[in-house]
């Protein structure tokens, strides 16, 4: 059986939180427990936070749609956004090297999704970019 | 962005009275952090319990913070718990910050080192 929920957001950090809200009665509604749903939370964060940050360029009034769905072994999250391609450039997990000056203050995102999904699929068509990304639930 | 700040014996107590600290209220956060700081404030212990969700933008303006503090001064982040803590630990920050499970063990860790 499949449940599908959907919303979108304008581009702007402080609509995030209502992405998360969502997101939650989503999880609630579909009885995911609370570590399931954080982690996924916190994914679904970042990866808004990089289309804002990143393909919109910190710019508000941009569109990010939002798609989450629960199949018998899968919670799948779809996000679009009609901003630039995705570079790949944020991405740090070398946080131990060095001294406290050197430590890094960001571009954990992309590694952080990638620690919490099991799997994650991008494409561009004409105008938009899509980010699909799978985690088993069983 | 609500903190509540206490004084107790020369160490600096920050609550963080948010259920959430993320990308659209880091900057305000490390903003009132360094303030702190730079009002001599080299004892803090950080109290997130409250906080039930945070983000990596928050995490980077933590690792703003304890840069702020240098070599000089010591941070102590205690009470976090859940995804907050996981987000610690997928980033391997937890074993950069100096974490404690409650109050009373953020301040036997500076009663430990005085």
């Amino acid at each position: 059986m499949n449940n599908i929920n959907q919303t979108e957001i304008d581009s702007e950090l402080s609509e995030v939180k209502k992405l998360s809200a969502h997101f939650r009665d989503f999880c609630n509604h579909n009885s995911l427990n609370e570590q399931l749903s954080g982690l996924l939370e916190l994914a679904l964060v970042e990866a808004v936070n990089n289309i804002i940050i990143h393909a919109y360029e910190g710019l508000p009034g941009n569109t990010i749609k939002a798609q989450y769905q629960k199949t018998d072994s899968n919670i799948i999250i779809t996000l679009t956004d009609f901003g630039k391609k995705f570079t790949g450039k944020d991405k740090n997990k070398d946080t131990e090297k060095g001294d406290l000056e050197s430590l890094p203050e960001g571009n954990w995102g992309i590694g952080l999704i990638e620690s919490i999904v099991d799997d994650i699929q991008r494409s561009r068509n004409a105008d938009s970019n899509t980010l699909i990304i799978t985690k088993s639930i069983n | 962005m609500n903190l509540a700040i206490t004084e107790n014996e020369n160490i600096t107590v920050v609550t963080v009275k948010e259920a959430r600290l993320d990308a659209s209220i880091a900057p305000e956060f490390k903003k009132q952090m360094e303030e702190l700081i730079n009002n001599d404030k080299d004892k803090i212990i950080l109290d997130i319990s409250e906080i039930g969700f945070m983000d990596s933008s928050s995490l980077g303006a933590l690792v703003g913070v304890l840069k702020a503090m240098g070599n000089n001064g010591k941070l102590i982040v205690c009470g976090a718990s859940g995804v907050v803590l996981e987000l610690f630990k997928l980033t391997r920050m937890d074993r950069i910050f100096t974490l404690a499970d409650d109050m009373q063990a953020a301040k036997s860790a500076f009663v430990a080192e005085a």
